[in-house]
């Protein structure tokens, strides 16, 4: 992790979340339970509207519609996994700084946010027929590579560290 | 997953023996296949009916509620199968 960024990952470390996570013996379980559901749900979405996106399913269905009904699960996936992957990373933050898949972890997940919100999301709102195939391919590509990257990393977080 | 699975197991047998966890996550796949089948033979068969229903028959939102927890269940018993290993 960039040096800069050590105050933060001290703080919390030390916060009053870090510590009641880190102190309980059920409370980083529980949080890994909401996380883990909540991640099968938005890779299960993810993994649907990119494949339709790919043209390797549903071919009937129009993108909207599909988007459209998976929008929620989509939504509180992502709020879920970020409030329950917070509380878990103040409880071993320091731990943490210093494993690279975490660093791997962080880098993928950013660039999935950005890529999910500033261009998957407005593809998939738009007709098929007025968007370029190759920005279609590209917001299905994009989403599996860095939310599975996602995924992928976190969890060698634990073979790791 | 059945794969994977049984080569993740084979590698720690004794363990997932001994865990409490791993009984639970293997009676909740029973019941998940056993919830499966149920549903392939009494609701499938008639889907046609049904499939543009606003409410689908009751036997066939048990099984998908059944189905949801069930999952849900064996998830939840995997991973905290890892916390006692």
């Amino acid at each position: 992790m960039p040096h800069a960024l050590f105050p933060f990952f001290q703080w919390a470390d030390a916060s009053w979340i870090g510590t009641t996570v880190r102190n309980s013996r059920y409370w980083f379980p529980i949080l890994e339970l909401f996380h883990l559901f909540a991640l099968t749900i938005l890779l299960g979405t993810t993994l649907l509207l990119s494949l339709r996106l790919l043209g390797v399913l549903m071919p009937k269905q129009p993108i909207p519609e599909l988007a459209h009904e998976l929008a929620p699960w989509m939504r509180w996936s992502i709020a879920v996994v970020l409030v329950s992957g917070l509380c878990m990373f103040f409880s071993g933050a320091l731990r943490y700084y210093t494993n690279i898949s975490f660093a791997i972890k962080m880098v993928f997940l950013f660039a999935a946010l950005v890529f999910h919100f500033a261009y998957f999301r407005r593809i998939v709102q738009r007709d098929e027929s007025s968007v370029s195939p190759a920005a279609v391919k590209l917001a299905g590509i994009g989403a599996l590579v860095l939310w599975f990257g996602v995924g992928l990393a976190g969890r060698s977080i634990g073979f790791v560290g | 997953m059945f794969v994977t699975g049984v080569v993740l197991f084979l590698s720690q047998a004794y363990k997932a023996y001994e865990s409490v966890f791993f009984r639970t996550k293997i009676v909740l796949l029973v019941l998940a296949a056993a919830n499966a089948l149920a549903f392939e033979y009494t609701s499938r068969p008639s889907v046609a009916q049904w499939d543009t229903a606003a409410v689908p028959p009751l036997p066939a939102r048990f099984a998908g509620w059944a189905s949801i927890v069930l999952w849900a269940g064996i998830i939840a018993a995997g991973r905290t199968m890892a916390y006692t290993f």
